[in-house]
């Protein structure tokens, strides 16, 4: 999906979304990002030929980052303006209401209301 | 000493109607066996057994109580890690086999340590507990949006998106 709204997948897919306001604003960085790539290269079916224990590793590694992969996805579907080209600019659609930091921890965001 | 462990397996969709009960494969030294399904088809009970080194037992203590009591104790083993690879290779043997998806699930305090003789009643004193140690760990999901009210200008803005919106759901 994410390779679908900026028209880019691989090394410049992470490089767009690393400079996107809306994935930055929740914590992502260049190596996370690089991490998150180099894991879908080995969940690969070319890379699942190493054996057992890789498939193993590399379903127990995405299913602790998928919960927050999917914010990010989740953001950039209520957040890119223009969807299909390397652009970096947003209309957001609704606020962050909550998400899932770095470490696998909970973030809710309380809106406020000016008296 | 052997180690026996329970799961709960649960059929997506009907297993073929000529699959005997019980199902029991010996192999690789452990056992597993299913002693039948359930009334509705759906779900069914599956134990994995086989033999463990006593002397590799290790001591878990859990948290502090808050009413002041001792902590639990369970019986820790390396070779339980084996246990589960070997429950999720026959599920996917058995999966494929009978060509129906199956999902499982360890059953809450389903782990018991069967003594074989004195000398693994006499561990069971030495280490204070039958005990089995179990670890739990949870995953934490959010959806990281909510639309308290939907305008045209929204439905049109995610109407450019379907592909996201397809590839999402």
């Amino acid at each position: 999906m994410l390779e679908s709204a900026f028209g880019a997948r691989d090394d410049k897919l992470v490089q767009l979304l690393a400079q996107y306001d809306p994935a930055k604003e929740l914590g992502f960085t260049l190596d996370e990002l690089s991490g998150l790539l180099t894991l879908r290269g080995r969940a690969s079916h070319a890379e699942s030929r190493s054996g057992i224990e890789e498939l193993r590793y590399v379903i127990s590694e995405t299913e602790k980052r998928l919960t927050r992969l999917k914010c990010l996805v989740e953001q950039v579907l209520v957040t890119k303006k223009s969807w299909g080209i390397r652009s970096l600019g947003t209309e957001r659609l609704t606020p962050v209401s909550a998400y899932i930091k770095s470490d696998g921890t909970l973030v809710i965001v309380k809106s406020t209301r000016e008296s | 000493m052997r180690f026996r462990t329970e799961y709960t397996l649960s059929f997506l969709s009907s297993p073929p109607r000529d699959l005997q009960f019980p199902i029991r494969i010996d192999f690789e030294g452990k056992v597993f066996e299913i002693p039948g399904i359930s009334e509705d088809g759906k779900s069914a009970k599956a134990f994995v057994e086989g033999p463990v080194d006593r002397d590799t037992f290790t001591i878990d203590v859990g948290p502090e109580r808050l009413n002041g009591s001792e902590p639990s104790r369970g019986i820790s083993f390396p070779e339980k890690a084996d246990f589960v690879y070997f429950i999720s290779k026959m599920v996917h043997l058995l999966s494929f086999l009978i060509d129906t998806p199956v999902r499982y699930s360890r059953k809450l305090g389903g782990d018991v340590l069967i003594p074989e003789g004195p000398e693994d009643e006499r561990c069971f004193n030495e280490l204070g507990t039958k005990q089995v140690s179990s670890r739990f760990s949870t995953t934490l999901s959010a959806r990281s949006f909510q639309f308290s009210t939907i305008t045209d200008q929204t439905l049109q803005a995610l109407a450019t998106k379907e592909v996201g919106m397809v590839l999402y759901s």
